[in-house]
């Protein structure tokens, strides 16, 4: 038993591993559409795509990045933990980017079902929700690392 | 309204009828984005005219703007954006004048991941606010500051032509941001004192324009890793399309040269930004500097204040008496309420030293050579600004 309980061991190791195991969790999930071939993100690279200071996926299609509104919890958990920003200055940040003509804001969607909606509806979007929100089908989470 | 070449026209009445569309109609489509701003002040100065007010010792009111900003995306890399501006009285420029203008339209094609293209007519990438100039709920007092953005010769509205736009990313928290454009754009500027040494007739001098041709310019931007703090220096040459001072010389590229350097600290309760810079023309030096600051106390109210100054040294010396018509000094306070970042009131005063831009309507000699003219200034302003 003893060798099988190694592999066994191994196997979970390189398998976590791989999977970019998340250092701290986060009071939301982010979602994509299932085509989407990846399974994690940087937090720093979440950050640059909603912002829109990267906005291509790996396959250079263009990513589609959707927000929530101001009013939502998970908005404000989402823009402290990965902006570093509260809404009110992130709200700033896009009118500079909007009225120099430089980028539009992503949309904002007033519930997690319409964010998952938007994401199954959609194989470029990404989106967050709720923690603990049921995702359905058509979409995945993607795990978020440091 | 007036129009000043079919472009224009075109542009008007093509912005006019995406606004017509029925609200239903802006929803059917996630590729047309559609947002305004604008303000409303009212002003009393004393005793000169000066921004919103006349100087007449009566509230001038009849002072709103409103811009209205439509982009779309019909293609998967290529963006269209326009925007037109109304506006009456303090907007403009001159109290009493109503004005519309074709302010941005412009097609951007983004070349690879953070690098576009745009043609067409774009905001001036200069400074702090050149890509803002308008926008009066990303500044913390009403009015920008005047020794930059005023008729001062430095900036423009917007420039026609070709622009390229990134950003370079260098890890760890620091990005490089960065502007080269070229192709025309025209200013206004104050000069303080003609060629011939002695203002023209007996009226106060308006600002002059100056269209610029050959237009090459370019910003950088440095984002340091400490959240809110950046550095940033611009410049732009022209040649301007004839000598605003009529010194007989025939105008070269580079006798309208415009360098600054910025600095910026924004987060939350506070605002810090600091920019001074130099335009160069034919017969004159144009130097000016600012500093603001701004502390939210609460999540609402805001104090804010600024130092404004510059000053215009000609190359041939002028008698002393003409000096207040070359100086502008100014400091300035206002208390602010926000409705998130949709919605100021703000409630402000500023004091200037010196005529180059707080100027009499009627101006003589005579009153410069006696020392008559008061070259003091108070204005006192009420006014809402928006965005959404």
């Amino acid at each position: 038993m003893r060798p099988v309980y190694t592999l066994v061991c191994l196997a979970l190791l390189v398998l976590l591993g791989s999977q970019g195991v998340p250092a701290q969790s986060y009071d939301f999930q982010v979602v994509v559409n299932d085509a989407n071939p990846m399974r994690s993100i940087g937090v720093d690279h979440l950050e640059r795509i909603f912002l829109k200071k990267t906005t291509r996926w790996e396959d250079g299609s263009r990513i589609e990045p959707v927000d929530q509104a101001p009013d939502r919890t998970v908005r404000e958990r989402f823009s402290d933990e990965v902006l570093g920003k509260d809404p009110s200055a992130v709200k700033s940040y896009w009118q500079r980017q909007l009225f120099s003509g430089r980028e539009t804001p992503p949309p904002e969607l007033d519930s997690d079902r319409q964010v998952l909606d938007y994401v199954a509806s959609n194989r470029y979007a990404i989106g967050y929700v709720s923690s603990g929100v049921a995702l359905g089908s058509g979409v995945k989470q993607l795990s978020v690392t440091d | 309204m007036t129009f000043r070449n079919p472009l224009r026209c075109f542009g008007l009445f093509a912005l006019a009828g995406l606004t017509a569309l029925p609200a239903a109609a802006a929803e059917i489509t996630d590729k047309v984005d559609i947002h305004a701003y604008g303000s409303w002040v009212a002003g009393i100065s004393d005793p000169h005219p000066y921004l919103a007010g006349s100087g007449e010792n009566e509230v001038e009111a009849e002072n709103v703007d409103l811009s209205i900003n439509v982009s779309a995306r019909p293609l998967e890399d290529i963006r269209i954006v326009g925007e037109i501006f109304f506006a009456k009285g303090a907007a403009t420029g001159e109290l009493e004048e109503e004005e519309v203008e074709l302010d941005l339209a412009f097609v951007e094609w983004d070349v690879r991941e953070s690098v576009k293209l745009q043609f067409g007519r774009s905001r001036v990438p200069f400074g702090i606010y050149g890509d803002v100039i308008e926008v009066g709920v990303l500044r913390p007092l009403f009015f920008l500051p005047q020794s930059i953005y005023g008729d001062t010769g430095f900036m423009a509205e917007a420039y026609d032509g070709v622009g390229a736009l990134g950003q370079l990313a260098a890890g760890d928290g620091w990005e490089l941001r960065w502007n080269l454009y070229g192709g025309a754009m025209t200013t206004s500027l104050r000069s303080g004192a003609f060629a011939e040494g002695e203002p023209e007739g007996e009226e106060g001098e308006e600002a002059e324009e100056s269209d610029l041709e050959k237009l090459l310019g370019g910003r950088l931007v440095l984002q340091t890793p400490l959240e809110g703090l950046s550095f940033g220096a611009s410049a732009y040459s022209a040649e301007p399309q004839e000598s605003v001072f009529s010194s007989g010389t025939e105008p070269e590229w580079g006798d309208h040269t415009v360098v600054g350097v910025h600095g910026e600290f924004d987060r939350h309760p506070w605002l810090l930004r600091a920019e001074g810079g130099r335009h160069t023309i034919v017969d004159a030096d144009i130097d000016s500097f600012y500093l603001e600051a701004a502390r939210f106390l609460g999540e609402r109210w805001q104090l804010a204040a600024r130092y404004d100054t510059t000053e215009v040294d000609w190359d041939t010396p002028l008698p002393p008496y003409f000096d207040p018509l070359l100086e502008h000094e100014e400091t300035a306070v206002s208390l602010n309420y926000w409705f998130g970042r949709a919605l100021v009131l703000r409630l402000g005063y500023q004091r200037v030293e010196g005529n180059l831009l707080a100027r009499a309507t009627t101006l003589s000699l005579a009153d410069l050579v006696t020392g008559s003219l008061e070259d003091t200034t108070d204005l006192v302003t009420f006014g809402a600004q928006f965005a959404f």
